[in-house]
């Protein structure tokens, strides 16, 4: 399943059944409502603060604004509720622009009080007017649907429309520029960003979630006040952001639990405590875990909860793909092989977090027996037993190699393959004729910088960063689910290995002997490769006295997968030239 | 009431809100930090003043007890907070800050708890009143200062005087000023910044203590008694150009006496066209409030900002 459709329906099947669970108790239901309706106003409050890098303190004021449009559009002039919202998110948006006018010419602690200042005359404006209730504000404003448990339904159909505009808003180049903005105004407007146009749709997005949120707040609670939406309330949503995440889509529904469960918790008597414990949250949070909740799940999400399901899904993929190939003694190992057609032998190679199902679709080609192996480490194969290392997979290769009588047969490798058939070719000629260096890492070998480690520590718990940076390496694929089976493959990789194979391409250097390599050299490399630079394949072919340089269009790192036709094309033109 | 009077009556509230600029300015310009739980650190000090009263029966005791207690709540926050936030972007102090106000506010209910306390006023002088020759002011009715108004003036006036005083003649004083321009620079001649911070804050909070008391035999003792102050002190400041302390004194002067003005104004204009049923007083802080957001967006530096050179 597309992850992003996942996102979503987690979402809406988590809320489903939340207002399920609890669809005798108006009482939670009408909490669970509340923090829908502040979910939704701090992810407005994200976009402007999180996202743009603008402090709002003032927030809560789209809030009211919503709130009493939406009210007096209901009860005075008859309109339906969901056309109020509409015009209520308008109404805030509007002003969302009054402020976020004056706002373009102040920073940090200055836009911080002209927020707050804004907030406090909204409150006040809004108290004197008497068609607005005045101080007493307005009572009795109908629900959309009859029954608490209708008015959550709806409060989270309105909630699931918001992370999707937020999330859309956010990935978009729009998103980046308010992210550039936040980041460094200087250097953003360097990039051509307009960063004044950008911090006032920032304002109108951030103003128009308030307002939609507010008209919710006045549907489901029935009764408005001016001194609702005063800077306590702003401040509630700050401290939602800050504790949910700040810039996060979700966050802000994991401090809206926090912040509005702790009222509901502490209406009996102990409100005092109230005010010392969200402030004393707020500090803590930005000390000490200023990325919120919302980081933390995500990295729970990603070294942890996905560990049973991969052990499973590991489980089930050996099972279904053992029988699909042999296995051979070699050099001690037992490893994992497969073959198709007969006539002269051809070998692929596989890359990093690879495996032979890499070229599933590369198998045939006509008049010869092409063989694919899983290399100690990968796939189906014995663990190598030792730091993960180029020159011991070629060993590895070779052992194989020499168990099924293969010798002096042209060979393909891809990416790190590709360095592993360099390292063959240079310790055993005499077992590669010719070599075609598919996106290959160069003789001189491919550092990763050291700040990537991190993350590549997370591939080992993680399926969803797998599959991400697969689906990154094969950019031109359109349908993603072509990828599962080589994702998949890749949890079968040694733990170790992970960090050791990025570790071993830093180290490996074949450059003092490639020279001496008199077979014929193919490199290719994909044009918008993301790894392998143009650079890279070209010292790569300048380090064999026999190679050429292909550039292939419009594919990425791993034309195997991305254009297999193309491929065997090529190899078929590569042999016969041979 | 005449243009005169209002003009009386805004100069020393103008001046309470010059002393809470005052304090915001003293703290933002040496470290940089906006502290928005500037009032109500100073709110904590005049509930311990009050405690103190209550026990000791002594004002003055009083008073020093809780000008002491907000000294001590500023260099505890600085040496325990603010150390720490160093390194976090404007955003991230602001919000340590705001939980602070959060904080501050519900600890103050929990140990006075919510009934409002009443406070003595700190001296009792007679109104002066001064009535015009009929040239100057035709219609006779003599104009009112308060006692109390007069003594706020007065104190706000040798306060921001022995600020002055101790910037311009003192080597703590000039070392502040350092620390404000360039904090490296200030460390490389020796000035330990971290006691200069303290220094900020300890009289910062400390003035808004002083600033409480002043204001408490109004509004009495309350968690909230600060808080629409702590708004016309950053406009007082924002008027100011936050970096210059006197800009700040006078921009709350001229923030009082635009107050009062315009309300006369509102009022004039509601009679004017028959609104007899709206208070002006409700359109007040709006009135400020507006003017603080065009003073930001015309000029972020403020008015008087490029009278004072440098900072501090």
């Amino acid at each position: 399943m597309n992850r992003k459709v996942r996102y979503y329906l987690v979402t809406a099947l988590a809320g489903v059944a939340a207002g399920l669970l609890f669809s005798g108790q108006s009482f939670i239901l009408a909490i669970l409502s509340q923090v829908l309706v502040f979910a939704i106003a701090a992810l407005g409050l994200n976009l402007l603060t999180g996202q743009a890098g603008q402090v709002s303190i003032g927030n809560a004021a789209f809030m009211s604004i919503g709130a009493f449009t939406s009210a007096v559009l209901v009860t005075r002039l008859g309109l339906p509720i969901p056309v109020a919202v509409i015009a209520a998110a308008a109404m805030a948006a509007l002003f969302g622009l009054v402020i976020g006018l004056p706002a373009l010419r102040m920073k940090g602690f200055y836009l911080a009080i002209a927020t707050m200042a804004f907030g406090v005359v909204v409150e006040q404006l809004i108290a004197v007017v008497p068609a607005l209730g005045s101080h007493d504000g307005l009572r009795d404003l109908p629900s959309p649907v009859k029954g608490e448990l209708g008015t959550y339904f709806v409060n989270l159909a309105f909630y699931l429309a918001a992370i999707w505009v937020a999330r859309r808003v956010v990935e978009s180049p729009q998103g980046l520029r308010w992210r550039m903005t936040r980041d460094g105004e200087v250097s953003a407007r360097s990039f051509g960003v307009n960063t004044s146009r950008a911090k006032l749709s920032a304002f109108v997005a951030s103003a128009a979630f308030g307002g939609v949120a507010g008209a919710l707040y006045a549907h489901t609670v029935g009764y408005i006040r001016s001194a609702d939406f005063g800077l306590s309330r702003s401040l509630d949503l700050l401290a939602m952001i800050m504790i949910g995440g700040s810039g996060s889509i979700q966050g802000g529904l994991a401090g809206a639990i926090i912040i509005i469960g702790l009222r509901f918790f502490f209406s009996r008597g102990f409100g005092p405590w109230l005010s010392v414990i969200i402030g004393g949250l707020l500090i803590a949070f930005t000390l000490f875990f200023p990325r919120g909740i919302a980081y933390g799940l995500t990295m729970a999400w990603h070294k942890v909860l996905q560990r049973p399901l991969n052990a499973v899904r590991k489980r089930l993929v050996l099972a279904r793909t053992r029988k699909t190939g042999s296995y051979v003694e070699a050099g001690g190992r037992k490893i994992f092989w497969r073959e198709s057609g007969s006539g002269e032998p051809l070998l692929y190679v596989h890359g990093n977090t690879g495996s032979l199902r890499w070229f599933e679709e590369v198998m045939d080609i006509p008049g010869r027996r092409v063989v694919a192996l899983d290399m100690p480490n990968f796939g189906r194969s014995d663990a190598l037993g030792a730091p993960a290392d180029i020159g011991a997979y070629a060993d590895a290769v070779a052992a194989f190699m020499d168990a099924m009588g293969l010798r002096g047969i042209p060979v393909v490798g891809h990416s790190l393959g590709g360095a592993v058939v360099q390292s063959l070719a240079c310790k055993r000629p005499e077992l590669a004729s010719a070599i075609l260096l598919v996106d290959a890492a160069p003789p001189s070998g491919l550092v990763t910088p050291e700040e990537r480690y991190a993350s590549i520590g997370l591939f080992r718990t993680s399926r969803d960063l797998l599959a991400a940076s697969l689906e990154a390496v094969a950019p031109s694929i359109r349908e993603k689910s072509r990828l599962a089976p080589l994702v998949n493959d890749a949890l079968l990789m040694a733990p170790d290995a992970f960090e050791g194979n990025a570790r071993a391409l830093a180290r490996f250097d074949c450059r003092a002997s490639a020279g001496a390599y008199r077979g014929k050299v193919l490199v290719l490399r994909g044009e918008k490769d993301s790894i392998v630079t143009a650079a890279m394949a070209k010292e790569t072919a300048a380090a064999f006295p026999g190679a050429r340089l292909e550039i292939l269009e419009g594919v990425g790192h791993s034309v195997i997968v991305e254009d297999p036709d193309r491929f065997i094309g090529i190899v078929k033109t590569f042999l016969s030239s041979l | 009431m005449s243009i005169l009077q209002a003009i009386l009556l805004g100069l020393p509230q103008g001046a309470l809100y010059g002393l809470m600029g005052l304090g915001l300015s003293l703290i933002f310009g040496t470290t940089g930090v906006m502290n928005f739980a500037q009032g109500n650190s100073g709110m904590l000090g005049v509930f311990f003043a009050w405690s103190v009263l209550a026990w000791t029966k002594s004002l003055p005791l009083a008073i020093a007890a809780g000008i002491a207690a907000g000294a001590l709540l500023g260099v505890g926050t600085d040496r325990i907070l603010m150390k720490k936030v160093k390194g976090l972007t404007h955003g991230g102090m602001l919000i340590v800050t705001l939980g602070l106000l959060m904080a501050y506010e519900g600890l103050a209910l929990i140990v006075w708890g919510t009934e409002p306390l009443l406070f003595p006023d700190l001296v009792t002088l007679p109104p002066l009143i001064w009535t015009l020759p009929p040239s100057v002011n035709p219609d006779g009715i003599p104009l009112i200062v308060a006692g109390s108004d007069l003594f706020i003036l007065a104190l706000a006036l040798v306060i921001s005087l022995l600020f002055a005083a101790f910037f311009k003649f003192t080597k703590i004083g000039l070392a502040l000023k350092a620390r404000s321009q360039d904090e490296v620079g200030a460390r490389v001649v020796g000035i330990s910044v971290g006691a200069v911070d303290s220094l900020a804050w300890g009289s910062g909070v400390a003035i808004c203590v002083v600033l409480g008391t002043l204001v408490a035999p109004k509004t009495m003792v309350t968690p909230g008694m600060l808080t629409t102050l702590q708004l016309y002190g950053f406009t007082a400041a924002v008027f100011g150009g936050f970096s210059s302390l006197f800009g700040a004194v006078v921009g709350g002067v001229i923030l009082g006496v635009l107050e009062k003005l315009a309300s006369l104004g509102l009022d004039a204009l509601f009679a004017a066209t028959h609104a007899a049923n709206v208070n002006s007083a409700d359109f007040q802080l709006s009135v400020i409030l507006i003017v603080i957001i065009a003073t930001l967006a015309i000029r972020p530096t403020g008015i008087f900002a490029s009278r004072f050179k440098g900072k501090v």
